[in-house]
């Protein structure tokens, strides 16, 4: 499925890819735009958390030749006055893609520095205006990344809000050894139905997701291990061992609820004992619980 | 075993920015390390010392063998003190512009370091980020002046960063995080959880943005004058 996606053969809408620090540089959003500059004549990438250099320079000269970046890295806030910050980019956000007249794809890069500039609710509008315009160039496909270790402490849920407005969402989980990954991509199909398959697959140094594994989750339950097993000595019970243990009579068991052949035996076996009463001891007869009712 | 120099020398003149984060006060070593190996290295330091007075870094470069104000007298290492910056209104509520004149001052003289060398790279070193959360500075306003710390520094040389990072402070954690997916470069010093041991000060993991990444984990042991690092569990104690 991960393979499927990075080709972008289909066209899915929003796109969610979702990393943690750790893995950050997988390569999976760099596969995914691999597959969207050969099937798109332009694809705009909106850069927050590198420079435009540091993002094209992944690509090959022809695919460059496609990349068109928007460079917010440079002068988020206005401050060196260049004429394209976040604030300006948000009010109208296809005014850099006026000259195109094709289909584009947009690239996010990241969607977490939107919301932590600005808030949830501007991500996600900016990820439904950008889908549903119907001005020139169409939009077909939005890809937009998230960190989540950015987003932990916040209760406005923005990685669940972000999960609602995508069609697909790839997880990139701890990365194993060298350059293989573990995804877990899921789709929302158009009938309603929404598959989920988890892969473990490697990037090649072209951007190009192959070896692509299932790992699949068994539904069986897992097998107990057994502690006793493996041991120099031995710790289970033979069958006749279980039989006699469950036949010991335990000393506290009320006298009515023992067999009755045990409890002749425990009457002449059970311990006695013999109380002398001295002068001083106020020996009473009566029973002190004889009011209780047990 | 090896001296802590020579890990992070590979390193040192890559553009970029190399971010530290710190959990307590055994990794003090760190900043001055990485401005003594700077200097010796040629490349002019822009310096801003939020945390300690530039006294206290002169002392531990000067057990470093190094002599701060001779660099400073030739115009190769520039000190910003925060204390200065931030210390004259402590009544006044610090909002983005403070962070901004900051940002103004540090383009400033970062523009005559380079123009008082012809060639070779300046160097931003900032110690510590974290002060800035705790003046009162929102994160949201502390990420966009360190987007144009780092936007400014890759047109000049290295960029390096520390911040003090707890686990009972996301504020802290959220920046740290940011600055890690930033960084070509991230250290994270630790303390050890198992308690004090006289012949294990700490952990270090360093964490290279490489295709594919590359992490590595050491112990150190500071010493009088230097920092020894070895590998996890080969301390001199244990061999």
């Amino acid at each position: 499925m991960i393979e499927q996606i990075t080709s972008c053969k289909e066209t899915y809408g929003c796109i969610l890819v979702e990393e943690s620090v750790k893995n950050a540089n997988s390569g999976v959003l760099r596969c995914i735009v691999r597959g969207l500059l050969e099937k798109y004549d332009r694809v705009v990438c909106v850069c927050l958390s590198s420079t435009p250099s540091d993002f094209a320079a992944s690509f090959s000269a022809e695919k460059q030749s496609k990349l068109v970046c928007i460079d917010l890295f440079s002068d988020v806030d206005g401050w060196r006055e260049t004429g394209c910050n976040l604030s300006q980019f948000l009010s109208n956000p296809k005014s850099s893609l006026t000259n195109f007249s094709s289909k584009v794809a947009v690239v996010i890069d990241s969607l977490s520095d939107i919301v932590l500039y600005r808030n949830v609710s501007t991500a996600c509008r900016l990820i439904r205006r950008l889908l549903s315009s119907k001005e020139s160039p169409k939009i077909e496909t939005v890809v937009g990344r998230v960190l989540t270790e950015l987003h932990r402490s916040d209760d406005d849920e923005v990685v669940e809000k972000l999960r609602y407005y995508a069609n697909v969402i790839v997880s990139i989980e701890k990365m194993p050894v060298g350059s293989k990954v573990v995804t877990t991509v899921e789709q929302k199909l158009s009938s309603g139905k929404v598959t989920r398959k988890r892969e473990l697959s490697k990037v090649s140094t072209d951007w190009h997701v192959y070896d692509v594994e299932d790992l699949i989750v068994s539904s069986k339950p897992k097998e107990k291990l057994d502690p006793t097993a493996n041991l120099t000595f031995k710790l289970s019970l033979t069958d006749s061992e279980k039989e006699a243990r469950s036949r010991v009579v335990l000393p506290y068991v009320h006298q009515h609820l023992r067999p009755e052949s045990d409890s002749r035996a425990s009457t002449a076996s059970g311990g006695k004992i013999f109380y002398q009463p001295d002068e001083a001891d106020d020996f009473d007869e009566e029973d002190p619980d004889d009011d209780l009712d047990i | 075993m090896e001296e802590f120099s020579n890990l992070i020398g590979a390193d040192l003149l890559q553009t970029g920015l190399t971010s530290i984060s710190v959990d307590g006060n055994e990794a003090n070593f760190v900043i001055p390390h990485y401005v003594h190996l700077l200097l010796k290295a040629d490349c002019s330091v822009l310096f801003l010392h939020l945390e300690h007075s530039l006294n206290h870094y002169s002392n531990i470069l000067a057990k470093m063998g190094l002599n701060v104000k001779q660099f400073q007298e030739q115009g190769s290492f520039i000190p910003i003190s925060g204390f200065q910056f931030f210390g004259h209104d402590l009544d006044e509520e610090y909002h983005l512009h403070k962070l901004r004149s900051l940002y103004e001052m540090i383009c400033e003289h970062l523009e005559k370091l380079s123009s008082a060398r012809s060639s070779g790279q300046c160097a931003l070193v900032v110690d510590n980020v974290s002060i800035l959360p705790i003046l009162g500075f929102s994160v949201k306003e502390t990420c966009i002046f360190l987007q144009y710390v780092l936007a400014l520094s890759r047109d000049h040389g290295p960029c390096v960063l520390k911040i003090y990072v707890t686990s009972i402070d996301n504020e802290l954690q959220t920046l740290w995080s940011w600055l890690q997916c930033r960084s070509a470069v991230s250290i994270e010093c630790k303390r050890l959880t198992t308690g004090y041991c006289k012949d294990v000060h700490g952990e270090i993991e360093i964490h290279r943005k490489s295709q594919p990444p590359n992490t590595r984990k050491y112990q150190f042991q500071l010493t009088d004058k230097s920092v020894k690092v070895f590998a996890i569990g080969t301390s001199s104690a244990v061999l």
